[in-house]
């Protein structure tokens, strides 16, 4: 279990997180979405104990962060942003090293590295010196170092970074999977990664927390002030505006250019009413007028939008993409 | 502590695996085995002045200035350069533990220097030398608790700095400052204090009480604390990324 209450941490006279609460469940994974420089790092780093709060409480496992710092690294995997490695050491070389901090005992430090490797895909990787290693097998092996303590608690910062697609994918799965008995807080500025691994996003922003809530619920939220595009041609432009403004749940319509030099075509772009989903009535408008249709379609959940959307607030429309 | 051990493991190995882990001792056996060489055949086989000269003579100073700042300054420097420092602090280890890991890593590296010496002594005894073998041990005794100092000086120059290079001049400049603090004195002749206050703290005077021979607690208590105070610093340097 983690649990930040109103974390705070200020360097001088810049305020890099304020008044950050949230909390994550055993058997939850959590991911920390936000761009560069949000605070994303901080807090984990808060958490870990590396650095100490200016304000506010972090609890890992039950135990308050700043009073027993000791405990909480003892329960706790981590893997820093960049995985910082020691380029001089082997593979297994370095994982030993760590189960030796980490006190895994020593019957079951072997097993447990072999686990470890096995389990990050590094086993064939083991005897190479880590300053050779590519940036995927560096971040594998970051991972194997969180993971060799078995923490109870892993925090993971950015962890698919610089991966190919398909080590991206592995990564996601092993989240996934150690997710489902332990607690893990991760960190991405990709929202198609923190809506596949996690069941709470917790959205920050210039230090502040915008919103903790689930995929759906935050997919929910931000739908509606998604707009909708569509090419239409056929009909005279002002027609096909008009037309388009009187159906059911249209709030505005927008013209823009097509992609490309296809003149005879016209992009518009729909806002809406929350609940309304007026996809399905712009093709049946345009199959009474005899239009022709080429693109309809729902612009993809973004992070920039969601940014937009909750930090403009719920009444306004989302006109403008 | 056992934390300590495996600190003091990794250190170890990450000299010989560093080029400066055979460079280090390769040049200072040459050297040392050229001097002691030298000594014997100019003083015609004084042994016992041959091995003090070995032990403290221009060379060792020479030696000590220029080597054991490049044998601290990659100990911190190099892991808040690289990052690792962060790996290392948020595991379960406390920042003392890492500071006596380090320090204790590289103090065995250079005891591994003086090794030769053993050598040395075992072929003149098996000659039928018969060297002062009392004065030796306190001399070595003496250069151990020196080198000790040395090195925690330059691993707490290495814990202010990113950078290895600045981590060793910085050493260096230390070391040179304090081995001026005996001259400082003698510039006020007047003030008695002043000048009894730089001959104690200096190094030099309290490395000679063992190349007499005599093993007395009072300067291995000056090293030990000396020491102690600086591995203080060098924990409290390594805790300053949380005052910030």
């Amino acid at each position: 279990m983690i649990e930040a209450i109103s974390l705070t941490k200020r360097f001088g006279p810049v305020q890099a997180v304020q008044d950050a609460s949230f909390r994550v469940e055993k058997g939850e994974v959590a991911a920390f979405l936000g761009p560069n420089g949000a605070g994303k790092t901080t807090c984990m780093r808060i958490l870990t104990g590396f650095l100490p709060a200016t304000g506010g409480i972090a609890v890992v496992a039950g135990h308050e962060v700043s009073q027993n710092t000791r405990v909480v690294r003892s329960v706790l995997g981590y893997l820093p942003e960049s995985v910082p490695l020691y380029n001089d050491m082997r593979v297994r070389e370095y994982l030993d090293f760590r189960a030796r901090l980490k006190k895994v005992a020593r019957s079951r430090r072997r097993s447990r590295i072999e686990e470890v490797l096995e389990k990050c895909g590094l086993t064939h990787m083991k005897n190479r010196l880590m300053g050779n290693l590519s940036k995927g097998y560096r971040q594998r092996t970051g991972l194997a170092d969180a993971l060799v303590g078995n923490p109870e608690v892993l925090i993971l910062d950015e962890p698919t970074v610089g991966l190919d697609p398909n080590q991206t994918l592995e990564v996601r799965q092993l989240v996934t999977d150690l997710g489902k008995e332990r607690t893990v807080l991760l960190s991405t500025h990709i929202l198609s990664e923190a809506e596949a691994v996690s069941q709470k996003i917790i959205i920050i922003n210039q230090g502040t927390i915008l919103v903790v809530d689930t995929p759906a619920g935050l997919r929910r939220r931000v739908r509606s002030h998604l707009p909708i595009q569509t090419e239409i041609k056929g009909g005279k432009k002002s027609d096909i505006v008009a037309g388009l403004e009187d159906l059911k749940g249209v709030t505005a319509v927008q013209q823009g250019e097509p992609a490309g030099d296809d003149r005879e075509w016209n992009l518009f772009s729909l806002s809406y009413r929350p609940e309304a989903d007026p996809r399905e009535s712009v093709f049946q408008l345009a199959k009474t007028r005899g239009w022709s249709v080429r693109e309809i379609h729902r612009e993809e959940l973004s992070l920039e939008q969601i940014f937009r959307t909750l930090t403009r607030g719920e009444g306004e429309g989302g006109a403008g993409a | 502590m056992r934390n300590v051990i495996t600190l003091v493991v990794r250190e170890m190995g990450a000299y010989f695996r560093s080029p400066i882990g055979y460079v280090v001792p390769i040049l200072f056996w040459l050297l040392c085995g050229l001097r002691f060489y030298l000594d014997m055949m100019h003083s015609s086989g004084d042994l016992n002045s041959a091995l003090r000269q070995l032990m403290g003579g221009f060379h060792f100073w020479l030696l000590s200035f220029l080597m054991i700042p490049a044998l601290t300054m990659r100990l911190l420097a190099e892991e808040r350069r690289s990052g690792t420092l962060e790996m290392l602090l948020t595991a379960p280890v406390d920042d003392w533990e890492v500071v006596v890991g380090k320090f204790l890593g590289a103090f065995l590296f250079y005891t591994f220097l003086w090794v030769p010496l053993l050598i040395y002594l075992a072929a003149v005894l098996f000659l039928g030398g018969s060297p002062d073998m009392g004065s030796v041990f306190a001399n070595l005794l003496g250069v151990l608790l020196l080198g000790a100092l040395f090195m925690s000086v330059g691993l707490f120059c290495s814990s202010l700095t990113a950078n290895q290079i600045i981590a060793a001049v910085m050493t260096a400049v230390c070391l040179l400052v304090v081995s001026f603090l005996p001259e400082v004195g003698r510039l006020f002749p007047q003030v008695q204090w002043i000048q009894a206050a730089g001959d104690y703290l200096s190094f030099f005077r309290h490395f000679d009480e063992f190349r007499g021979g005599v093993v007395d607690a009072r300067p291995v208590l000056y090293y030990l604390s000396l020491i102690g105070f600086f591995l203080f610093l060098t924990a409290r340097s390594l805790e300053a990324r949380k005052w910030r």
